[in-house]
């Protein structure tokens, strides 16, 4: 876990965070034209991180918010495909890995569903290492079809990374996920716009900590004509504290090197702040002290996980009680998203 | 039993294979104890477990409410409530019968101790402190059992007075994290029975609620929230004949989505005219309109557009005999009165219940329409087909075959029109895909597509109101490029922004006054087959 430097090692991952400003593009020729800014970026970072092993671009850097539908469905793009081919050739010439967005990826019904919210890590070879969909698009604005399901892949000198996108890490259950399948580093994709700057930084650092991983954030920056982005890019530790952190400066970038070997020593060695081997080991003191089992209990005590895998329609009754009942509010109407039960005329 | 006045009460052995798991209990049923062995681990005769489990089922019997409603209260408060409702029965009888007393007390003293933690031992603590006076306890939960309970004992005779102290003491085990085993909880003194009896449970307690409900009487708007569960429509029962796919035109990404809407042809059985036949009205006079039809030649005319060749050829022998020449010399086309297929399409859904102005809702009304026609057009060359539409999500869509092209118009067109209901949705723009669809088999000159409607599309899986409208005037756009002639009767005014948008300026007709239906038919008509 080392900040400061350019360079890497054979143990620690050269990992580089891009505040991308925002693109406002409407055709398919523009999106290819901005990949290939992407691309020469890639390729340019590396002359000056000598050291970068993984480069990571926000969420939406590619082809940016497409507000239009029809310009979003025509320019849903295929994956891999061409802007994958743009971005293979830049990382075989610049020898690094990349996470890149592509907002959105085609639905295999397209046009009849909705395209993917799509997040892709690319080896120093062009090849997709791992394709991750955004499982909690943000609604009700983000028209994305949901995926369901996250992966853990070998990364750059053997580190396991994890994808996630932007709305996603504002739930917990995505980051214990990752790092229960294994993720040292996850990485959070974003196109967050104020107002909530604050909680964002906050989020990354506390599930960094929380759940013992290293975090990678890449936000976008500047004024897309809707929103403002408010960047803050940001590398952060498995303590939870913050290696590098940019501002809002367009195309700003932060690097700093994350240690494989630190990372498996801790969870191996750590014991009071090792949640993840605690949550499986829950109370062993204490059992010990009672002269039962000396693991601790390792069953999962929080009812509404079971309810939820068990009964996921009567699990939303029970939210909705809390809640509301329809995914629209008429307090704060938005077009197209009801707002009151279906009935029928 | 009966010494004690419990003229029905009844005692069986409760028999069960034998089997692993915990010692069966009494069960009270009615007026019936079902009585078990006694259990392994009783070491006093078995006589004095068979005496207690009756005396304490009497005191049930006798004092008990039964089946209370569990409501949503959770099996520990349930637990904890049957507990203190066995004690207060036991007391009562304790009071009445002090002898009662001395044998419970001697069958508590005798008991195995129970473990010190855990709900079961919690419950059997406070029974034993309230069962038996001289008995001591340190546990505060137990202690304050026995006050808020001594505190009551007076009031012995009334069920509800109890009812506070078991939920302060239920919610205090609940913050003291005390665990109770649904599993194998039972109460802890044997010859107490399971208080099966105090409660009535889940689909017992909600059936027991229920009320029948009637549905709303047809032809008025319909008051009910939107929520209220809806009686299945008649239309989804009907037999299924067959299911078409149709793409559905998405205006806001401008293009079609394909095999989207899936309609369901559906068989109506005919009926037997049994609803009332709507108010009688003056027979429909549908204009006759000819037109010119090349392949009537009409020869040997004084005059015309062409030459009659064979006239003329005759003018020139006429001429080389000397004779006088015949002067008709011109051809011309006749005029024939083409054959049309006509398809009246009915909006069924729910929204065709509301009433108009005239005191009548719109489906009598498109009724009332549909019958002028088929009775104009029964005996006519002109084919006619009747169908029905609603929708249900765009999975279904139903196009009920009322009377299909070729078939003989009933005498009484209620023996078609009978069986419609107002019900579902109005995905009108497959509906009239799949019309147009059954028009383009027809071999007729003209093809008229007829849909009478209170105009506004809707289905419960759109949200976006201006979708269904765009589409169904897609959907009039592709019939009109095949051929099809469309036209909207509709019978509500409130709707024309939308029927105007979906047939265009000429493609539509309101009417919202019976008495004018019959001209506005007869003249839409005129427009639609003579024009």
């Amino acid at each position: 876990m080392r900040h400061g430097d350019i360079s890497s090692s054979a143990d620690c991952v050269g990992v580089a965070v891009v505040n991308y400003k925002m693109p406002r593009l409407h055709t398919k020729a523009e999106v290819l034209d901005n990949a290939r800014k992407i691309a020469e970026m890639v390729v340019g970072m590396k002359k000056g991180l000598p050291g970068m092993d993984l480069v990571i671009f926000p969420e939406y850097s590619t082809h940016g918010i497409m507000y239009d539908p029809q310009e979003m469905y025509d320019t849903a793009a295929m994956v891999p495909g061409e802007e994958t081919e743009i971005f293979a050739a830049a990382c075989r010439k610049a020898k690094v890995w990349g996470v890149f967005s592509l907002t959105g990826e085609r639905h295999e019904d397209h046009p009849n569903k909705a395209p993917y919210n799509t997040l892709i890590l690319m080896n120093d070879r062009g090849e997709i290492v791992q394709k991750y969909r955004k499982i909690m698009p943000w609604v009700p604005i983000e028209g994305w079809y949901p995926g369901d399901c996250t992966y853990v892949s070998d990364g750059p000198k053997g580190m396991k990374i994890s994808l996630i996108i932007c709305d996603d890490g504002n739930y917990p259950e995505i980051w214990r996920d990752c790092a229960m399948k294994g993720a040292e580093l996850i990485v959070r994709c974003q196109g967050y716009m104020y107002p909530a700057k604050d909680q964002q930084v906050m989020v990354a650092k506390a599930m960094a900590w929380m759940n013992n991983c290293y975090v990678a954030v890449a936000n976008a920056t500047g004024f897309d004509g809707v929103y403002s982005y408010f960047g803050h890019s940001a590398i952060i530790g498995f303590d939870g504290r913050t290696l590098g952190e940019c501002g809002e400066e367009e195309m700003g970038i932060q690097y700093a090197e994350l240690s494989t070997s630190l990372i498996r020593d801790f969870r191996k060695n750590a014991q009071s702040e090792n949640h993840l081997f605690k949550l499986l080991h829950r109370g062993y003191t204490g059992k010990i002290n009672s002269g039962e089992e000396p693991t601790g209990v390792a069953a999962c005590p929080y009812s509404f996980y079971g309810e939820w895998i068990n009964d996921p329609e009567g699990t939303r009754k029970k939210v909705e009680a809390i809640t509301r009942s329809t995914v629209g509010t008429p307090e704060c109407p938005i077009e197209g998203i009801p707002n009151q039960p279906s009935a029928h005329r | 039993m009966h010494a004690f006045g419990v003229d029905d009460g009844n005692v069986q052995a409760l028999e069960r294979p034998p089997q692993d798991g915990p010692a069966l209990r009494p069960v009270l049923h009615g007026a019936t104890l079902l009585l078990p062995e006694a259990p392994p681990a009783w070491t006093l005769p078995a006589d004095e477990f068979h005496l207690a489990a009756t005396l304490h089922a009497i005191g049930h019997l006798r004092h008990s409410p039964r089946r209370q409603e569990a409501g949503k209260r959770k099996p520990m408060s349930l637990a904890l409530a049957g507990a203190i409702e066995d004690v207060r029965v036991d007391r009562l009888m304790i009071r009445r019968y002090p002898g009662i007393g001395r044998l419970f007390r001697r069958l508590l003293r005798c008991q195995t101790e129970l473990p010190q933690v855990g709900f079961e031992a919690m419950i059997a603590r406070l029974q034993r402190v309230l069962l038996d006076p001289q008995t001591e306890d340190d546990n505060a939960w137990v202690c304050k059992g026995r006050a808020l309970f001594e505190a009551q004992a007076e009031r012995l005779d009334e069920a509800e007075a109890f009812r506070e102290l078991v939920s302060v003491l239920a919610n205090d085990l609940g913050q003291l994290r005390v665990r109770m085993n649904l599993q194998t909880y039972a109460p802890p003194l044997p010859w107490h029975d399971d208080n099966s009896h105090l409660w009535a449970h889940g689909a017992d307690a909600e059936q027991a609620k229920t009320t029948l409900c009637h549905p709303p009487p047809q032809g008025e708007r319909r008051s009910v929230p939107p929520q209220a569960p809806e009686e299945a429509p008649e239309s989804m029962s009907l037999p299924e004949l067959a299911r078409h796919d149709y793409p559905e035109w998405h205006y806001r990404l401008d293009r079609a989505r394909d095999k989207w809407c899936t309609v369901i042809e559906r068989a109506v059985p005919p009926t037997s005219a049994s609803t009332p036949t709507p108010p009688a009205r003056l027979p429909l006079r549908l204009a006759r309109s000819c037109r010119l039809d090349r392949s009537q030649r009409i020869r040997r005319q004084w005059e015309g557009d062409e030459l009659d060749l064979d006239a003329a050829t005759e003018v020139f022998i006429d001429r080389r005999l000397g004779l006088v020449p015949d002067p008709r010399l011109f051809r011309r086309n006749g005029r024939s009165v083409p054959r049309t297929s006509l398809l009246l399409l009915l909006d069924l859904s729910a929204s065709t219940a509301d009433m108009q102005s005239c005191g009548r809702n719109v489906l009598d009304l498109e009724c009332e329409a549909a019958a002028l026609l088929m009775d104009a057009l029964r005996n006519r060359e002109d084919r006619l087909e009747v169908a029905g539409f609603n929708s249900d999500g765009r999975q279904a869509v139903n196009y009920l075959r009322l009377l299909d092209f070729g078939q003989a118009v009933p005498t009484d067109p209620m023996m078609v029109l009978g069986a419609v209901r107002p019900g579902l949705s109005t995905r009108l723009g497959a509906a009239m895909r799949h019309a147009t669809a059954r028009l383009a088999q027809e071999m007729s000159a003209q093809r008229t597509l007829l849909v009478l409607s209170d105009g506004s599309p809707s289905d419960i899986d759109v949200f976006d109101a201006r979708h269904l409208v765009e589409d169904a005037a897609r959907a009039v756009v592709e019939a009109r490029r095949k051929g099809v002639r469309c036209f909207c009767l509709s019978l509500d005014r409130a709707s024309e922004a939308d029927v105007r948008r979906i047939f265009g300026h000429g493609g539509y007709r309101i009417v919202d006054d019976p008495a004018r239906l019959a001209v506005t038919l007869a003249r839409s008509y005129a427009e639609l087959v003579g024009g």
